[in-house]
């Protein structure tokens, strides 16, 4: 008896010694910087796990005439998640096409040409079937185009990459749906990110989050976390897949629209109550200058 | 003035003129000189970076920095696909003490490495997730010395084989 409990108390020791004695207070600071992935890292796992015909799954969006920067940045993220998936799916025509959309949408926040390698040099890799080096130069652009992005306002790199995971999340639960396998949906278990997108969303500024495909995103998220909340290594129902892939869709539909979206500001990147306090300041200055004139018009009589 | 008296002067300026680029450029050659030898995390990047590329990792190139006197512990969580392969790449340039390098998942119950990593060097960890979820690594500075040594850490993947 002796002996098994000293054996339970190094158990217990070398239990806590593995663990460097990490405190609670301590395991919190892990969640305050979270790394988002790439949107083909999801994109070559679930070609890893699951027979999938990429050029069947997916459906590339080509228009870049949104006026408002916070729509600008949600499709940004999309179109680079759809360029990753051309690439994956080895599809000249629409590797070439995102690349030239990702660059007309980078290039309202300030991105420069020399960002972008230039149309020959893709054309010329294309025809080389280069696959890895295009997936570089465009993992290289979107990171160059969020750090432009960064300085304009830190809202529009979450928007973007909150677009990038919402692609990538329709893809895959399409791909899933059509082709449904317990051991390819555990991909969708990444409960981590899906709570740090929640808290991303839910802290946006009102300028940027008060139009429809915020507020879609950020009403739907919970459910997304719920759907997907199945635990580490179990698989996810197909029942789920289904309406994750229906919520995606909707959200996607919602981000891809070209039409003038109600609650959006003329310019998402400004605070519309900004111009309430301007209006507000303009209209005392002229009651005090109308009451001073009445004043100095009385005394004169 | 005739030519004499222009010639005197042109001949000062022409001799300083040598003087002070061929002073400019023996100057720049010492400071690439020194570049060469400097460890930082730009050079430890680049160096890593061909290591795990020749392994058939991709990576996007998305390297982290930063000064331990800022941050003596670093903090990361990474969402982690089941059917691809990962290499974090971990170091620190210019630290006067080692550093630790933690890898956890399943909620901090497995631990996936727990090593040191010596002054100005990198260290690559390979790993392979059975599950899909988030993992958890831990940076951390241990010594007295204070210093201005920098930690950096990136990763790459590949598809499974």
């Amino acid at each position: 008896m002796r002996y098994f409990k000293l054996l339970v108390f190094f158990l217990t020791a070398a239990l806590l010694f593995s663990q460097e004695g990490l405190s609670d207070e301590e395991k919190a600071l892990f969640k305050t910087n979270v790394i988002v992935p790439a949107p083909s890292e999801i994109i070559m796992a679930l070609d890893m796990l699951s027979d999938v015909k990429w050029k069947e799954v997916v459906t590339y969006d080509k228009s870049t005439n949104y006026s408002d920067n916070y729509k600008i940045a949600l499709n940004l993220g999309v179109r680079v998640a759809q360029g990753f998936i051309a690439i994956q799916a080895q599809d000249r025509k629409n590797t070439g096409e995102m690349f030239r959309i990702c660059r007309d949408l980078a290039e309202n926040f300030g991105a420069k040409s020399d960002m972008f390698v230039n149309e020959q040099q893709i054309i010329k890799l294309l025809d080389e079937n280069n696959w890895t080096e295009l997936r570089s130069i465009l993992d290289d652009i979107h990171l160059k185009v969020k750090d432009e992005m960064y300085k304009y306002d830190p809202d529009f790199v979450e928007l973007a990459s909150v677009g990038g995971w919402m692609e990538g999340l329709h893809i895959v639960s399409k791909a899933l749906k059509s082709n449904y396998s317990p051991d390819a949906s555990v991909i969708l278990y990444q409960p981590e990110l899906i709570q740090y997108f929640s808290e991303a969303v839910k802290n946006i500024k009102t300028g940027n989050s008060n139009n429809p495909e915020v507020k879609e995103i950020a009403v739907m998220m919970p459910e997304i976390g719920r759907l997907t909340e199945v635990g580490s290594g179990n698989p996810i129902p197909s029942e789920n897949v289904a309406r994750l892939y229906e919520i995606s869709s909707r959200i996607n539909s919602l981000i891809v629209s070209q039409g003038k979206t109600d609650g959006g500001p003329a310019d998402a990147g400004e605070d519309p109550q900004k111009w309430f306090f301007i209006y507000g300041a303009i209209a005392i200055i002229f009651v005090i200058l109308f009451f001073t004139r009445r004043k100095k018009g009385g005394s004169n009589e | 003035m005739n030519r004499s008296e222009i010639r005197k002067p042109f001949l000062l300026f022409l001799t300083l003129a040598i003087l002070v680029s061929s002073a400019f450029v023996f100057a720049q050659d010492d400071e690439e000189e020194w570049d060469e030898n400097i460890t930082n995390t730009e050079y430890l990047f680049v160096e890593s970076k061909k290591e795990i590329l020749a392994d058939g990792y991709y990576t996007n190139g998305d390297m982290k920095t930063g000064y331990f006197d800022e941050t003596p512990n670093v903090y990361a969580t990474f969402t982690l696909y089941k059917g691809n392969s990962y290499a974090f790449v971990i170091g620190g340039a210019n630290n006067l003490n080692n550093i630790r390098a933690s890898f956890y998942g399943n909620n901090f119950v497995e631990n996936f490495f727990n090593d040191e990593i010596d002054v100005s060097t990198y260290k690559v960890f390979y790993i392979t997730p059975i599950h899909n979820g988030t993992y958890y690594l831990k940076v951390q500075s241990y010594g007295e010395t204070e210093g201005d040594g920098e930690w950096m850490y990136y990763y790459g993947f590949k598809q499974n084989q």
